[in-house]
């Protein structure tokens, strides 16, 4: 087979080339920051955010509380563990009980007598120097708090919370085309609903069946290079569809993994 | 360096992964595999078809419509307990699957199995 000529395109004016090339030249324009405030709330109920925040961090990021005094306090997280206190204290102590009493410190030492905070997640960009630390769980005991709820063996129960986090939509189907719950964006619910029936029904038999004829668990994502996806999750007798952005994807497939894995 | 053997160097370079395969989903054929341990011909064909539902079936057509895109062009699975990662190229039929035993960071293993591909349909 022979290869088709080139067609000819024109070119852009040269403003537009100069003007772009302009802008290459300045710093890269940076996405605002995704910023939580929580306000008007308990010590305990600030505390007990930021313990929910680190227990649902599995990949690598940076929880910074901003005071509204306007100092801030950094926690380097992964795998549900604050590893370090950057530009504080120095490294943490290895043992998880020593090093949930220094955060703790830092913690309330930050937070003082406010009832408002501002909470940040950015990924972070390096390898944490160690990946002791200490859970959320030490942490409740220093600083004398109900442990965060332990979403326990209930793959459904984890699949709804790690869900509630999307900044888009899902639905959740008693059998096909039947809505038996859904969250997030009302359109993205719509749009999932629609496509549920035909969609599910070809996909799902890919999750296979037990020997007893039940049916197994396990999820499928379905995206391009760089787009949003689909998530299409089965538990039990349910099925799950929802609309994933690419950004928020890394963290809901550590997610998906922790809960829906073998090992 | 082989094909087999670049599936190989890949498979080495991806923790937790068990088994390479390229594939071409039009003909629903696995053209070539490296594997920690050999694995029948029928698991190859049954990996082979559950990446040409997930990325060109019925389902994942409507799927790709709704997202806005031409075609899908990866698709992350977790089966028995077990991720998987299907990759087609861009345009073609070729394709790559990964399989692997244990937790592995999805999105740096998508990106080097895609380098792979690209240098692998550009052989091929």
């Amino acid at each position: 087979m022979t290869a088709l000529p080139a067609q000819p395109r024109a070119a852009p004016p040269p403003d537009l080339v100069r003007a772009r090339l302009i802008r290459l030249r300045g710093p890269l324009p940076q996405a605002a920051d995704p910023l939580r405030r929580l306000s008007n709330e308990s010590r305990e109920a600030l505390l007990s955010a930021i313990l929910s925040e680190i227990d649902e961090t599995i990949l690598p990021r940076q929880i910074q509380l901003r005071h509204p005094d306007g100092t801030g306090l950094r926690l380097d997280v992964a795998g549900r563990r604050v590893l370090a206190l950057p530009g504080r204290e120095g490294p943490l102590p290895d043992a998880p009980d020593d090093a949930a009493r220094i955060v703790a410190r830092a913690l309330t030492t930050h937070l003082g007598a406010s009832r408002t905070l501002g909470l940040v997640v950015r990924r972070l960009d390096r390898t944490p120097e160690t990946f002791t630390g200490c859970g959320a769980t030490h942490l409740a005991i220093a600083l004398d708090l109900p442990a965060p709820a332990d979403p326990g063996p209930d793959i459904g129960t984890g699949l709804a919370r790690a869900l509630d986090a999307l900044s888009t939509g899902w639905v959740r189907l008693a059998s096909p085309g039947q809505i038996a719950a859904q969250g997030g964006a009302q359109e993205v619910a719509r749009e999932l609903a629609k496509l549920s029936l035909h969609m599910a029904q070809d996909l799902d038999p890919l999750f296979g069946a037990a020997l007893d004829g039940r049916r197994l668990a396990g999820w499928l994502h379905l995206d391009g290079a760089g787009a949003d996806g689909l998530l299409l999750a089965r538990t039990g007798e349910r099925v799950t569809l929802a609309r994933v952005t690419a950004q928020d994807w890394p963290d809901l497939e550590a997610r998906l993994t922790a809960l829906f894995g073998k090992s | 360096m082989t094909v087999t053997e670049t599936l190989e160097t890949l498979r080495r370079n991806l923790p937790g992964c068990t088994l390479v395969a390229y594939g071409d989903l039009d003909a629903r054929l696995v053209l070539a595999s490296a594997s920690a341990t050999r694995h029948p011909r029928e698991v190859l064909d049954a990996l082979c078809l559950a990446a040409d539902t997930c990325l060109c079936g019925p389902g994942a057509r409507i799927a790709a419509r709704a997202l806005g895109l031409p075609r899908l062009t990866r698709t992350t699975a977790m089966r028995d307990g077990h991720l998987s990662l299907f990759l087609r190229a861009d345009d073609g039929g070729d394709a790559l699957f990964c399989v692997f035993d244990a937790p592995t960071d999805a999105e740096l293993a998508a990106t080097r199995a895609r380098a792979t591909l690209r240098d692998l349909a550009r052989l091929s």
